[in-house]
């Protein structure tokens, strides 16, 4: 398990290594959530990385450059783009969701998708909002009421 | 900087004013405030997991993990 919290700088240094490995992905979950400015607190990093095997083969040189532990099982996992893949061998605990509920695939939400910050792709709060809806888990029905209030709050000041 | 209110605002006006104060952080500081890392029980003891399908997750997630932690429905 990582020993300290994600920080700005290991958010840069992500996004700086998967842009230069050409990785296609995008933020999700409350992680996304938090990059739009949603004021709540969470404890790993969410991705929603493309289904394809050249862009799993890129992921795995990128974690490798951030300093994960990988072995021969994680790697063909990612390559392959197993649904959910959970790695907490790193700097940062990091899930990689390649078919999160409620999203139908990869294109049509990076369609959505807004670059926030001038380098982090992150899905529409809206497809995040029903991605937490499809989930069902009692942690996303406690956030929901809120994210939801924070989404009309956005969409009402024009962001 | 910091504004106060004496008395009782509606919960949509304080909620109101927590976004707006959330939105005019710099984008450093979201991110800082925000991610908090604290042992979970299971779920940090293993280097990966990996689940061929997310009904495979979602099982494991209510089989395994203290209920507590709020991974089940």
């Amino acid at each position: 398990m990582a020993l300290e919290s994600f920080s700005h700088k290991n958010a840069e240094k992500l996004a700086g290594v998967f842009k230069k490995h050409g990785i296609n992905y995008l933020f999700i979950g409350k992680t996304g959530a938090i990059l739009y400015g949603f004021p709540d607190t969470t404890q790993d990093i969410d991705l929603f990385p493309q289904k394809d095997r050249g862009n799993g083969k890129k992921i795995v040189a990128a974690l490798k450059e951030l300093d994960f532990e990988t072995d021969t099982a994680l790697e063909k996992a990612i390559i392959a783009g197993k649904d959910f893949i959970q790695i907490r061998g790193g700097p940062f605990d990091l899930d990689l969701i390649f078919a999160p509920d409620g999203i139908e695939s990869y294109q049509e939400a990076k369609s959505r998708s807004h670059i926030l910050g001038g380098k982090y792709p992150v899905a529409h709060l809206a497809d995040i909002i029903r991605s937490k809806k499809s989930a069902g888990r009692k942690r996303d029905k406690e956030t929901l009421p809120r994210l939801i209030d924070f989404y009309n709050y956005l969409t009402k000041k024009g962001g | 900087m910091m504004r106060y209110f004496i008395g009782k605002g509606s919960e949509k006006r304080l909620r109101e004013i927590e976004f707006d104060l959330s939105l005019k952080k710099p984008f450093s500081r979201k991110i800082d405030d925000a991610f908090i890392k604290t042992y979970k029980p299971v779920l940090d003891d293993a280097p990966h997991r990996i689940f061929n399908t997310m009904r495979d997750y979602r099982n494991w997630c209510r089989s395994e993990l203290p209920s507590w932690l709020g991974y089940g429905p």
